[in-house]
């Protein structure tokens, strides 16, 4: 069982580090127990620098030579409430930096609600394990649009929004697989400051990754990749923009130590610059370290 | 003789040139870089001209400041005339592509329908807007959109 466990806690980190680099903006994901513990609680740290400051419209890449610095603090839980039900939660704290200024505070806040809708009651060559779940995210985390330091403030979507997903999993002797996908509606949202007055009306938005791992004694690496997109924020006010599409694609290949059944770490690095036709995004490189704690049924 | 020199040395002092300052912080004059002094740039609803320059480029790691103008063009000879909008234009910067914008600037009227916009600085390369909004209260009354790359 420890492969299993090996992959979901990895696989699930690189997820969370799939925000977009610059200026809020990105989704905040569920926290799920995906093996057969009754509960785990995590706690990540991770360190994305921008090295791609802006690509816009037409898929051009800019960059100076200063650049921001994400530093992200993350406390997730995850509890069963039933065989097959089980709720979970995520507090991001977020410090944005950028040459002498720096700003901090809770990201999005992020609720789930799970369903083991394909049990592994039985062992089954092909069946993967699949969950479904009902996320809700919190508009703790400033938008970038309400920001009046171009962003650098925001530290989230900043809006109310509800997505649903699911994840399916297999393992296949040494080797694991995983896929999921999510999509998610935020919700519009009225905005006053210096510089803005009005409405932001956000879209859909979506992600939807890919992963594979080896395990081999208490170890695991594993590599996945995510696409990641979301609808043009439109902007509701005297004189605004329509928004636009953002995109891009987060790979990345992890490192895991299994120190015991309830304890496990994790070391992370991810890449946006590699994969994807990423549009209207700035672009990062992060490494973030994991540890978790899991209690048995 | 006397006069035509004197008349003529006092046409010559009555021209004076606008001074524009390069990024290593000299001075030189030119005013082929103003834009907008054809009145190509225009608010939206009064139709009021808009001219401007860098006076100090911003860089990735430094504000800068422009000077922008409003004006009309004399129905005679299409010469520029400055004038004062309904209130002094606040600069915004906007970068559609992303959807956020900058540090608010800072606008300083130096003369009639002449303008300093300061704390001019973006936060990332790429393609921004400065907005020039006419302002009541918190509403926009009229609005001049120039797109500009860096």
């Amino acid at each position: 069982m420890k492969p299993l466990f090996l992959l979901l806690f990895s696989f699930f980190l690189t997820q969370k580090i799939f925000a977009a680099a610059c200026c809020g903006g990105g989704s905040a994901a569920a926290s799920i127990i995906t093996s057969d513990d009754k509960a785990q609680v995590s706690t990540s740290f991770t360190n994305m620098d921008v090295v791609v400051d802006n690509v816009d419209s037409q898929g051009v890449w800019r960059k100076w030579d200063q650049h921001q610095q994400v530093k992200t603090f993350r406390i997730e839980a995850a509890h069963i409430i039933s065989d097959l039900w089980q709720v979970g939660a995520a507090v991001p704290v977020v410090q944005r930096t950028q040459l002498d200024k720096s700003y901090s505070g809770l990201g999005d806040v992020v609720g789930s609600l799970g369903y083991e809708y394909l049990p592994e009651w039985n062992y089954s060559k092909y069946r993967p394990k699949g969950i479904g779940f009902l996320q809700l995210t919190l508009p703790t985390g400033k938008a970038k649009a309400d920001s009046e330091m171009g962003g650098l403030d925001s530290r989230g979507n900043g809006f109310w929004a509800l997505g649903i997903g699911t994840l399916l999993t297999k393992v296949i002797r040494e080797w694991d697989f995983v896929a999921s996908v999510e999509i998610h509606k935020a919700f519009n949202k009225t905005v006053s400051n210096s510089q803005l007055q009005g409405t932001l009306e956000p879209g859909f938005g979506g992600n939807w990754g890919l992963g594979a791992g080896y395990n081999f004694k208490d170890y695991r690496v594993g590599s996945n990749l995510t696409w990641t997109y979301e609808d043009p924020i439109h902007i509701n006010a005297q004189t605004f923009s329509q928004g636009m599409v953002e995109r891009y694609a987060t790979a990345a290949l992890s490192g895991t130590y299994s120190y015991s059944e309830e304890w496990s770490g994790t070391l992370s690095y991810s890449d946006q610059t590699l994969f994807g036709n990423p549009i209207n995004t700035s672009l990062g490189r992060s490494l973030a370290l994991q540890i978790q704690k899991r209690w048995s049924r | 003789m006397k006069k035509i020199l004197g008349l003529t040395l006092l046409f010559l002092l009555s021209c004076a040139q606008p001074k524009y300052v390069n990024e290593d912080g000299s001075t030189k004059n030119n005013s082929a870089h103003e834009a907008g002094s054809d009145c190509s740039i225009q608010f939206k609803g009064s139709q009021i001209c808009l001219s401007w320059y860098w006076e100090k480029k911003p860089t990735s790691t430094h504000v800068g400041s422009f000077i922008f103008k409003t004006y009309r063009l004399n129905t005679f000879d299409a010469t520029a005339l400055e004038l004062n909008p309904f209130s002094v234009p606040q600069v915004l910067l906007w970068m559609p592509s992303m959807g956020h914008g900058s540090t608010p600037t800072q606008t300083v009227q130096l003369d009639i329908g002449t303008y300093r916009a300061e704390n001019v600085f973006f936060i990332m390369p790429g393609e921004w807007e400065i907005k020039f909004q006419i302002k009541d209260g918190d509403i926009v009354r009229d609005e001049a959109i120039i797109l500009i790359t860096l």
